[in-house]
């Protein structure tokens, strides 16, 4: 199920090489996670459930829901959507947990150091917030170090083949996918970047705890800036758990990123932006789209999109939802229903639709973590994603030197992103090293953009939030 | 709203709904109030552990009678509270230590506690993970065990319900009323007054707080301790290992696959701050690491903060205070968990009939602080 051809994206695939799966060979490219390699090879169950034992497919493909973990080379629970595969590797899919494994020999635990590195800014998440907040950062002189729990840089632009839009200075006009290595093309030898490295905790006085080559390692930051981007809801309906049930940012990594089908035909729910530009982008990578479902009775995309699925010939259906998947031990279909103006199901009309993929698309959760560690000030405002640090218009949180910046920050688009995190590295870089009028030239100029940026009527729920946060700042 | 109560427990951890429960079982009308969610304070920030190997009479006996009230809390409470017999081992790296649990042991097999000495390679057989280099030999007594305190406390404060009794959260006590060196009732913070010629001081680490309200400075101090849990693995029956060298640190693998743990710090931080620190989740993770270095490829979730409510000697003070009607049930000195089903039976017994099951002044209030409890 490897993509050969594409219209727009030209998969330079590494190195072939072997690994084993449950005592058979599996076939990957190097470059390719686990979890991708065994799907191109047809496995989508990955693990059982710990207490059904249910078998479990991958869900957001960006290490966040847990539902990849196998046992890798002895160590139990590895996210497999995060791990790249390697020549030998030896992986076991996992029935609950993995086993705790034999270690070869003892280490000398009584002196055991764990490392400690300084820097001056430390940025979690390498997205186009993280990325944009270092940019800026690094051209003032600050030194910074960019985390990155994930094997590659950019985050959700990685897997962005459409264009965007917007006027140039917000990059309209480019795919997503050339806008991410923009922003890694034009840092400065001041930053540092590493992948495949989560920051796990924050501790008092800006002391970050990451996992770098699987172990501790302690950075001490002055300033730490949060762009962790955010997760993919889920939606409930029986066997919503089945392999082959997606969220649409994995379905995005799976076919942009790895070159691979998830399936052969499947059912989109939700007709926001990123449920129909991912169906329109399925449709582009041969896979048959079979409808788009829609809970509201209007659509939410924007227009061209959704014309552009429509011209192809894909049904969006408004005031539809799913009732249930089914399928032995994968997905092989749903039964979808309309709903009346109560959001209740109309009975009668239920019908199944024959399907090996159903791609989730009911909007994101900011990733918000760290900030609760940190102790920020928190507020609930629906209008921005939910749960969100309470922060002011330079993106410093309530903690002191603590900053937020993108999806984070507030659920919008790499646009805004972009600009929130330009913004958090420009306060961090001048309470660095001083006020200087071309970085208050810089803050003003960004802060002007946000605004032209949430002026037309697509920003009104944001700037509505907006007001709300002000209100809470209070 | 009729608010007059047969007796009201100020504290929703396992004390206050242990006791509850059995209050409200022998028939009496019980309001229990907790400031803030049932498991708030120490209770849902323990490591699980239930141990019988303790060095005096009276502890060594709540807890063996703790023990059988978790072999039959399913039945009892209709909760399955994951208890298991997964035993403690009290490893010993020096002749000191061998001598002092040796020591132990005899007196707790006088109660018929089913403990032993074994050697440091019948403990490898035991746990094939233990690394047992410099271990001279280990205390093992397989029927000590865990569980689970969220369920615990579920089990009892569901039993309360049924029982016809109230639990009332987020209500913090603010003032006991006292009348004559009698006590009449409570107050509480959105200025409701409850009524009641039994009140019940179970409030963990704000014990002391609560006593003053009414006039009662108990001997107790909140001193803080971490903790963490890992992800899981595959069960493997390991037991409570607790290493007290200067570097030890004692830890389970629950039932439900995580390792949880703490360690007592070198010098002791008073005090109710749940904040949680690096230096903690280094050390702690190292030390686990040098008992079973198999945890080195196991992540950790998550760790937290409590607090231990401490008594000069280490044991509980379980007794009626110089006012009449006000009884305490607090001092648990990180043990509440496992003598809580126990010590709630006792003192509901004795508010009921006035009777100890056996000599209980060990836990008396006003005693004269002596030795600490050498197994604390
Ligand atoms: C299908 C789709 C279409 C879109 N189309 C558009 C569009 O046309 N125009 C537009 O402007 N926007 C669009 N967006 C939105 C845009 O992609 C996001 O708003 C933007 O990527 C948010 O950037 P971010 O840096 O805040 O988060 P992300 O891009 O999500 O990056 C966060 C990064 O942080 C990393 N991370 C998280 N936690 C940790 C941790 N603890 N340690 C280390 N690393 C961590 C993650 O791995 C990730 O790489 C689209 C989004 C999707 C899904
Ligand atoms: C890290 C750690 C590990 C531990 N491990 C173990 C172990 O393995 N085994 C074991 O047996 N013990 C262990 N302990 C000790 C055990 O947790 C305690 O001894 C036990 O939970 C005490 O229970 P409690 O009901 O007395 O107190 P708590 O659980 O603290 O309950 C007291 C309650 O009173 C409430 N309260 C306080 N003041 C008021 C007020 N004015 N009005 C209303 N409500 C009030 C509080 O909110 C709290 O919920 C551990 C403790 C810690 C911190
Ligand atoms: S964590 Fe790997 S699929 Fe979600």
């Amino acid at each position: 199920m490897r993509i050969d051809e594409h219209p727009i994206l030209k998969f330079e695939r590494g190195k072939q090489i072997q690994f084993v799966c449950d005592g058979k060979p599996i076939e990957a490219f190097e470059g390719e996670t686990i979890a991708a390699a065994l799907h191109a090879a047809g496995i989508k169950t990955l693990s059982h459930s710990v207490k059904e034992g249910r078998p479990r497919g991958f869900f957001c493909a960006i290490g966040k829901c847990s539902s990849c973990m196998m046992q890798v080379n002895g160590v139990p629970n590895v996210k497999t959507c995060m791990v790249l595969a390697e020549q030998d590797m030896e992986v076991t899919s996992q029935t609950g947990w993995g086993k705790l494994g034999q270690v070869d020999a003892r280490q000398d635990y009584n002196r055991k150091k764990i490392p400690v590195i300084e820097t001056e800014i430390a940025i979690v998440g390498a997205g186009p917030a993280g990325l944009s907040a270092a940019l800026y950062a690094s051209r003032f002189g600050a030194k910074c170090m960019v985390f990155e729990e994930n094997t590659q840089v950019g985050g959700q632009l990685i897997k962005q083949t459409h264009m965007f839009f917007g006027s140039k200075d917000h990059h309209a006009k480019v795919r997503g996918i050339d806008i991410g290595q923009k922003l890694i093309d034009g840092l400065n030898e001041n930053v540092q970047v590493l992948t495949g490295t989560p920051v796990v905790g924050y501790y008092p006085d800006k002391e970050l705890a990451v996992i770098k080559d699987r172990r501790l390692t302690i950075i001490k930051a002055e300033k730490v800036i949060v762009a962790t981007g955010a997760s993919e809801n889920m939606l409930s309906f029986p066997n919503n758990d089945l392999p082959g049930v997606y969220g649409a940012g994995a379905v995005q990594t799976l076919m942009n990123v790895s070159g691979i089908l998830p399936g052969k035909n499947m059912l989109m729910i939700g007709a926001g932006n990123i449920g129909v530009i991912v169906a329109y982008q399925l449709l582009q990578a041969g896979v048959k789209v079979e409808a788009v479902l829609e809970a509201l009775p209007t659509i939410g995309a924007y227009q061209v999109h959704a014309s552009k699925l429509r011209r192809c010939g894909i049904p969006i259906l408004t005031r539809h939802t799913i009732k249930r998947a089914f399928g032995d031990g994968k997905v092989e279909g749903a039964t979808i229903v309309e709903l009346d103006d109560n959001w209740q199901e109309i009975p009668g009309t239920e019908r199944d639709v024959q399907v090996d993929t159903i791609c989730l698309s009911v909007g994101l959760k900011p990733t918000t973590e760290i900030f609760e560690m940190a102790g920020c000030t928190m507020a609930v405002i629906p209008e921005l994603g939910g749960e969100i640090p309470v922060r002011g218009h330079n993106m410093m949180t309530s903690v002191d030197g603590v900053y937020v910046a993108g999806d984070a920050s507030s659920i919008e688009e790499a646009s805004s992103a972009m600009l929130e995190g330009r913004m958090a590295g420009l306060d961090a870089v001048e309470k660095l090293k001083g006020v200087s009028e071309e970085i208050s030239k810089e803050k003003q100029h960004v802060k002007d953009s946000l605004d032209e940026l949430r002026a037309g009527p697509f920003g009104e729920k944001i700037r509505q939030g907006e007001a709300k946060l002000e209100e809470a700042c209070k | 709203m009729n608010k007059n109560y047969d007796v009201i427990i100020i504290g929703g951890g396992v004390i206050g709904t242990s006791t509850g429960y059995y209050l409200s079982k022998s028939g009496m009308k019980v309001l229990l109030l907790e400031k803030d969610y049932l498991t708030a304070g120490s209770t849902g920030r323990c490591i699980t552990g239930v141990r019988q190997q303790f060095s005096t009479p009276a502890t060594i006996r709540t807890a063996m009678s703790a023990v059988k009230l978790f072999e039959n809390m399913k039945d009892e409470l209709g909760v399955d509270v994951e208890w298991t017999n997964s035993g403690y081992m009290f490893m010993a790296h020096d002749e000191a230590k061998v001598e002092a649990f040796k020591k132990n042991i005899e007196i707790q097999r006088k109660f018929g506690l089913d403990v032993s000495f074994i050697t440091a390679s019948e403990a490898k057989a035991l746990v094939p993970h233990l690394d047992t280099d410099q271990l001279l030999g280990v205390a093992w007594c397989p029927s000590d065990g865990q569980a689970s305190p969220f369920k615990v406390v579920l089990g009892y404060a569901r039993g309360i319900r049924d029982n016809g009794g109230s639990i009332i959260t987020r209500q913090e006590v603010t003032d006991i009323i006292v009348e004559d060196g009698h006590v009449k009732g409570v107050t509480t913070a959105a200025g409701v007054t409850y009524h009641s010629s039994r009140v019940i001081n179970c409030a963990g680490p704000w014990a002391r707080e609560v006593g003053l309200m009414a006039g009662i400075d108990l001997q107790v101090e909140p001193e803080r301790h971490e903790a963490l849990i890992t992800d899981g693995v595959q069960y493997e029956n390991m037991p409570m290992l607790v290493d007290y060298r200067a570097d030890g640190g004692y830890f389970v693998q629950r039932v439900t696959g995580q390792f949880i743990g703490c360690f007592t710090p070198e010098v002791q931080v008073p005090g109710k701050d749940k904040s949680s620190t690096l230096e903690f989740m280094k050390e702690m993770s190292r030390r686990m690491c040098k008992i079973v270095p198999a945890l080195e490829n196991v992540a950790i979730l998550r760790q937290w903060a409590g607090s231990y409510c401490m008594t000069p000697d280490g044991s509980p003070i379980v007794d009626e205070t110089p006012v009449k009607g006000l009884y305490c049930s607090v001092g648990m000195s990180g043990h509440g968990f496992m003598l809580g089903p126990a010590l709630g039976k006792f003192l509901a017994e004795y508010i009921v009939d006035g009777t100890w099951p056996f000599d209980m002044s060990e836990f008396a209030y006003g005693r004269k602080f002596g030795d600490k409890e050498a197994m604390a």
